[in-house]
């Protein structure tokens, strides 16, 4: 091992491996960075993934529903309760609201329009919603605070932890198998299968199909201001954030696969894993990785690797 | 010709190409500009066509096919036009009369309507992109038509001759004003307003008003060059002011130094800029990366810090910086170890990788330029870890200043130490008293943001040059900048006649608690003047 760690140092000239190999808790912090960002996307991307799933549309204001999220959060947690998770709980609500509003009165027109002009809708929905943010929250960049009863950091044997980040540790997970309960376990969940594999049947056989589009968007939107509201505390609410996070989704979601909620799970540990060790081994080329990986994907399995190719289920 | 090209009014449908296009500028007249589908606005030039089209040359058949008997016929042709026919719209006279009878009033086109404001809407743009499309189906219609497009601008320039108003001096001003960029860019305008207002309350300077046009810089390269273009071309601005990012200040400057009009840099803050990009017409009001280099080697020393770790954005100003305090470090703690380089690209969200990596190589000290909200992201990511108990964290990115430590209150962690341009609480000169106080009540709150001094000294440098050069003329202005001082809200300013870069210090200290408010406050501050001792 001694000898690795020699090579890696003095050979390839990489200290950021070597650090790695020599020692065994500071692999292990990156190990659960890697899963905290990665739950903390899962969140979003999942949404992004179910939407497109269902409704067959690629949402570009994904990450302007998220930055919703993490704004709403600052105005109830920060300036007005004080409360963390009653902000959360806002965030969630005032995205359900917001995405009722946005399917009702838009989105609802595109599904049957080609990609281009759906494109379109969903890009100007991100301008408008940007410069509402900017109305409502202006340009400053605010911070929100940690939940008091997770300021601080748990010790793990090997080493201190942030409680909030093993918080979000546990939060991905557990949305991850209630989705997935939720689709495969209950009716409303059935009849969501059903609406993407035929919708025309389904509504003939009685079950009014826009309510369940509405539904799914509903859900969709939920989980990106969730994810934004839990984001808020270290990612600073301020414009500009919804470009950031809706590349990382894209990836997330392409290399899962579109539409596939475990796909969006293995897909963001993949570039939660890529980035942190990464950004240790070969610094300068930290923001390639992800993207080397969606290439690859791209290439070997270009539907995703839990996804179905397109025109396999027509 | 017999006249100068002053000023060239199009309909937006022109047909001048590239080489107008380049041409133009370097004889610095100007172009006014219609607006689509309003003809009414255009009457002088549509009727050019017309007399082009229907009555002078283009009747006549050409000499032959040969293009320099073509030229001479040309110029024949438009000699006639303008020395010899009478024409309707000037009353009867020809246009070399009418040229020689121009009084001063009628410096500019009777009907302009100054549109400027509607370039900052995305309107602006398509026009653009529609006169490109008509340009271009014209000149597919053959030469012909371009010579007689080449006659039309000479017959139109005649009845348009004027330059730029006399009457005023013409400021571009750079800053991003929508988008992520506001941030910074709104309280710039405020401090760049605030000047000029008092300027021209106070009769403008030689009795010429001072008027402002504002573009949008989108915080990118490619939209500020091409904003800095069409302030001189459009607007035909006299001076550009502003920047903001390094890599934003070096397009602008690059656009100054082709166009040979002065450029005062109220924010950028690369070295680049004053050292091997610098040209005989970029000035330089803000620091520099070595000046905060320096600053933070001073501040390691006193620390006595001795490993340190450096954290910076992955672009220009990072780099600069990162270069700055390496020479720091030599000259004012030569016995500090640079143990850990870590680069974050522009707008990153997750600090986590790089935090466990500080925190285990050991390091007592941390040098960094992470700015606005790459800063709170990181201390709010990085304090759970406790890392500001490990470590001290020397900054530079102007963290200290209160837009920062204002709103980020009880989550601003311990053991930073930053710097800032100015202090709303803390009066360095006397004159900041004043300063402070105009500018609480234009923006509304009592604790003022930063950022808009750096805007105020650039105009007052600007107004001080034009004074000392008693001209517009863009040499003069760099001549009258060159070694130029002036007094500011933060103490006096002196611009280096060599360098073009003015010695603007910061204020250093750590941020620190303070009984009955619930954000930080620098606490001593310390005034580290613009000086590097070798």
């Amino acid at each position: 091992m001694d000898s690795i760690i020699q090579f890696a140092q003095q050979d390839l000239g990489n200290p950021g491996l070597a650090a790695l190999l020599s020692n065994p808790s500071f692999a292990f912090i990156q190990l659960m960075n890697a899963f905290s960002q990665a739950m903390n996307l899962f969140i979003i991307a999942a949404g992004l993934s179910l939407i497109f799933g269902v409704l067959r549309v690629i949402n570009f204001a994904h990450g302007a529903f998220y930055m919703f999220g993490a704004y709403i959060v600052y105005s109830v947690a920060q300036e007005w309760t004080g409360n963390f998770w009653l902000g959360v709980a806002a965030a969630g609500f005032g995205l359900a609201v917001m995405a009722v509003v946005i399917e009702r009165c838009l989105f609802q027109y595109i599904y049957d329009k080609e990609h281009l002009m759906q494109l379109l809708l969903t890009f100007a929905v991100v301008l408008i919603l940007s410069d509402v943010a900017k109305i409502i929250w202006g340009t400053d960049q605010y911070s929100v605070s940690y939940p008091q009863s997770m300021k601080g950091a748990v010790d793990l044997g090997v080493t201190f932890y942030p409680t909030y980040r093993l918080f979000l540790i546990a939060v991905g997970p557990a949305i991850a198998i209630g989705l997935w309960l939720f689709i495969e376990r209950t009716r409303f969940g059935r009849l969501t299968r059903a609406a993407t594999q035929d919708r025309e049947m389904l509504s003939a056989l009685g079950v009014n199909v826009p309510i369940i589009y509405t539904g799914v968007f509903i859900l969709g939107s939920v989980l990106a201001g969730i994810g934004g509201g839990l984001a808020a505390p270290f990612n600073s609410p301020t414009p500009g954030m919804d470009a950031t996070i809706i590349v990382d989704c894209f990836v997330i979601v392409i290399v899962g696969g579109l539409g596939s909620i475990w796909g969006s799970f293995i897909g963001a540990i993949i570039y939660g894993l890529v980035f942190n060790y990464g950004s240790v081994i070969v610094p300068n080329w930290q923001d390639v990785f992800p993207f080397l990986i969606l290439l690859a994907v791209l290439l070997v399995r270009p539907w995703g690797l839990f996804g179905k190719p397109e025109g396999g289920n027509a | 010709m017999p006249f100068p090209l002053e000023a060239i009014q199009v309909d937006g449908g022109s047909g001048f190409k590239a080489n107008f296009e380049t041409e133009r500028p370097r004889r610095r007249s100007a172009l006014f500009e219609r607006p689509l589908r309003s003809p009414r606005l255009n009457g002088p030039v549509e009727r050019n066509n017309g007399a082009g089209r229907y009555e002078v040359c283009a009747i006549r058949d050409l000499p032959n096919d040969d293009i320099d008997d073509i030229d001479q016929w040309l110029d024949a042709c438009a000699e006639e036009g303008n020395t010899f026919r009478p024409h309707h719209a000037p009353g009867g006279q020809t246009p070399a009369e009418r040229l020689a009878n121009r009084t001063a009033k009628e410096t500019r086109p009777s009907q302009y309507v100054p549109n400027r404001d509607s370039c900052l809407s995305r309107s602006c743009g398509r026009r653009r992109v529609a006169a490109t499309r008509a340009g271009r189906a014209l000149y597919q219609g053959g030469r012909k038509t371009m010579k007689r497009s080449y006659l039309v601008a000479a017959a139109a320039t005649v009845l348009l001759a004027g330059a730029a108003q006399a009457d005023e001096i013409r400021i571009g001003v750079l800053y991003p004003i929508a988008g992520t960029g506001a941030v910074y860019g709104e309280p710039a305008m405020h401090g760049h307003n605030m000047a000029v207002d008092e300027l021209n309350a106070a009769g403008g300077i030689l009795g010429k008003k001072i008027v402002s046009f504002a573009r949008d810089t989108k915080l990118k390269p490619a939209a500020a060059s091409a904003a800095a273009k069409e302030l001189i071309t459009k607007d035909s601005v006299d001076v550009l002011i502003g920047g903001l990012s390094s890599a934003v200040g070096l397009a602008i400057s690059e656009v100054a130094r082709q166009e040979k009009v002065v450029y005062v840099a109220t924010i950028p803050k690369t070295i680049k800029l004053t050292t091997e990009k610098r040209h005989d017409h970029v000035f330089r009001t803000a620091s520099h990366t070595d000046f905060e280099g320096d600053a933070m080697g001073q501040v390691v020393a006193k620390l006595g810090l001795k490993k340190i770790c450096d954290i910076q954005l992955d672009y220009a100003y990072g780099h600069d910086l990162a270069a700055g305090i390496e020479k720091g470090l030599k000259r004012h703690a030569p016995d500090a170890e640079k143990v850990l380089d870590l680069r974050v690209k522009l707008g990153a969200t997750d600090y986590n990788a790089f935090i466990s990596q500080i925190m285990g190589a050991g390091c007592d000290g941390v040098t960094s330029g992470l700015w606005g909200s790459h800063f709170v992201n990181f201390a709010q990511q990085g304090s759970p870890f406790g890392l500001f108990q490990q470590i001290k964290y020397i900054s530079g990115g102007e963290i200290a200043s209160h837009e920062i430590a204002g709103k980020m209150k009880g989550d601003y962690p311990d053991n930073v130490w930053s710097n800032t341009y100015e202090l709303w609480y803390h009066h360095h000169d006397p004159s900041h008293v004043v300063f402070q106080e105009a500018l609480a009540k234009r923006s509304g709150t009592k604790e003022t943001a930063m950022w808009p001094v750096l805007a105020y000294i650039g105009v007052k440098f600007i107004a001080a040059a034009v004074e000392k050069a008693g001209s517009m003329d863009a040499d003069k202005l760099a001549a009258a900048l060159k070694g130029m001082s002036i007094d500011t809200p933060v103490g006096p300013r002196t611009i280096d006649a060599e360098t073009h870069q003015a010695d603007t210090g910061q204020f250093w200290g750590p941020m620190v608690k303070k009984d009955g408010v619930d954000y930080r406050v620098m606490d001593p501050v310390t005034f580290i003047p613009a000086v590097i001792a070798e």
